[in-house]
């Protein structure tokens, strides 16, 4: 089934099981590892995109429900080789210690900054309350996040 | 595997119509698609129910709200219809799960997938919500219909409600007991109290004895021990003998105390 949507800011109409789900296609079409399986049952965020500008899983998402929707991975995050303000920040504030988590966490913290420039802690902890981090501890995690909305106000100023 | 991507309620009722074997419903795929790495779909067909626009609106029809079963649980919990008639079901819908879950997850497949630990199924009995269905056995829900509260006056008061879940965690938890409940504040007092106990037996249920603690009251303090004991004779009555029993009977007063709260908040302010 030819399926049209766009995947990160390109029209793309690949010819796919619909069956199949979002994560597979993500990973094995078109060779976007970002997104990583972790339990494939909606519990550990490590699959996370955005779909409309929204944090969902992407093992919970049948191909066939992509069509005229928008994808963003976080390797769509990249602009001109340059990583995202908010990717930097995880860098910056150690926020990765294995990193398995690490592109669920930026994309359900893309949502969250994409709705809110000005969250407060509870509301950062809320959004990434799916995302599930075993290694390192949550508090870079959220101060990575409080950096990047605090950049993200500078810039938009 | 044929796959059917209907755009309109007319072509999901053609859909439904024709004889393909085995057909699965698809929503958001939060409970139909968990656990399903590389295993076979035990189906001949699947219909994709997201890009019907009918199904996704929120909208007042005829002194009632109309939800449709593919609004997604963060789309209810932020509808502004839904926050001022009906708040207890947004705010279960805003208890749901996690963020990916409520941008996905709908309530046509929370009522669909009847577990008894439905967030959104205690607020629909409280309610009164009305499924409408279509398929020749009914076997798509397009929505649910909820009578509107009537409109605030002197005569019939300021109608307010709320919902309370207790988990195992905080957040991101399947409730082991859901309270909701819904009443009118009259003259500075709480009528017309209707309390429904979910996640407490197969299927949510009114408790009536607990409705009549708050009848007339101002949902005062005092009244935690009294409402937390009637709910607890109420679920003891649904699951008797269950293990679980001991700990519902006395957990209960959590959310007990919640609601209570949350009703006395709206008497005052
Ligand atoms: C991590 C996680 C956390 C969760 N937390 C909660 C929670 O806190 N509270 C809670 O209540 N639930 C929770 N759930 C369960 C689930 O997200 C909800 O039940 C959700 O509302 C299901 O909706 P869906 O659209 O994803 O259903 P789907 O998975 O698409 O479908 C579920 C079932 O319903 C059928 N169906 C779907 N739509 C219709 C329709 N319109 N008509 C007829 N049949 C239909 C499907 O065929 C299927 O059998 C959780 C799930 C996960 C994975």
């Amino acid at each position: 089934m030819i399926i049209k949507f766009v995947l990160n800011g390109e029209l793309v109409s690949p010819d796919l099981d619909p069956s199949r789900r979002l994560i597979d296609i993500l990973r094995e079409n078109f060779f976007l590892t970002g997104a990583k399986e972790g339990c494939g049952e909606g519990e550990c965020g490590s699959c996370t995109v955005l779909m409309d500008g929204l944090p969902v899983h992407s093992c919970l998402v049948l191909a066939g429900q992509l069509e005229g929707h928008e994808v963003l991975t976080v390797e769509g995050l990249v602009q001109n080789g340059e990583l995202d303000l908010l990717q930097n920040a995880f860098v910056e504030n150690n926020a990765v210690h294995c990193g398995f988590c690490t592109p669920g966490m930026i994309m359900s913290a893309k949502g969250l900054l994409m709705k809110n420039q000005d969250p407060s802690e509870a509301e950062i902890r809320e959004a990434l309350s799916g995302n599930i981090c075993r290694c390192s501890d949550y508090r870079q995690i959220v101060m990575a996040v409080k950096d990047a909305a605090k950049r993200l106000r500078e810039v938009s100023l | 595997m044929i796959f059917v991507r209907p755009a309109s309620i007319i072509e999901l009722a053609a859909a439904l119509a024709e004889k393909e074997g085995k057909t699965i419903l698809a929503a958001g795929c939060t409970d139909i698609l968990p656990g399903k790495i590389g295993r076979p779909w035990d189906a001949d067909r699947i219909i994709d129910l997201t890009h019907i626009p009918e199904l996704q609106q929120i909208a007042v029809e005829n002194n009632e709200l109309f939800i449709g079963s593919c609004c997604t649980h963060a789309q209810i919990a932020e509808n502004g219809l839904v926050q001022k008639y009906f708040k207890a079901l947004a705010e279960a819908c805003a208890q749901v799960g996690s963020v990916q879950i409520r941008n996905r997850g709908t309530i046509g497949g929370n009522v669909a997938n009847a577990s008894p630990a439905a967030d959104t199924m205690p607020c629909l009995i409280l309610f009164g919500a009305e499924r409408e269905v279509i398929g020749e056995n009914g076997e798509c829900i397009t929505g649910f219909c909820l009578p509107l509260p009537e409109d605030p006056s002197a005569d019939s008061g300021t109608p307010v409600s709320a919902f309370a879940k207790l988990g195992d965690r905080d957040i991101v938890t399947v409730a082991r007991i859901q309270l909701a409940a819904k009443s009118v504040i009259k003259d500075g007092r709480l009528s017309a109290v209707s309390v429904v106990l979910g996640a407490a037996g197969q299927t949510p249920y009114f408790c009536e004895e607990a409705a009549q603690v708050l009848e007339g009251s101002r949902a005062e303090e005092e009244l935690l021990e009294p409402f937390a004991a009637a709910l607890a004779e109420a679920i003891e009555a649904h699951i008797p003998g269950r293990t679980t029993l001991a700990y519902k009977r006395s957990a209960v007063k959590g959310p007990a105390a919640e609601i209570l709260k949350k009703l006395s908040l709206e008497l005052y302010y």
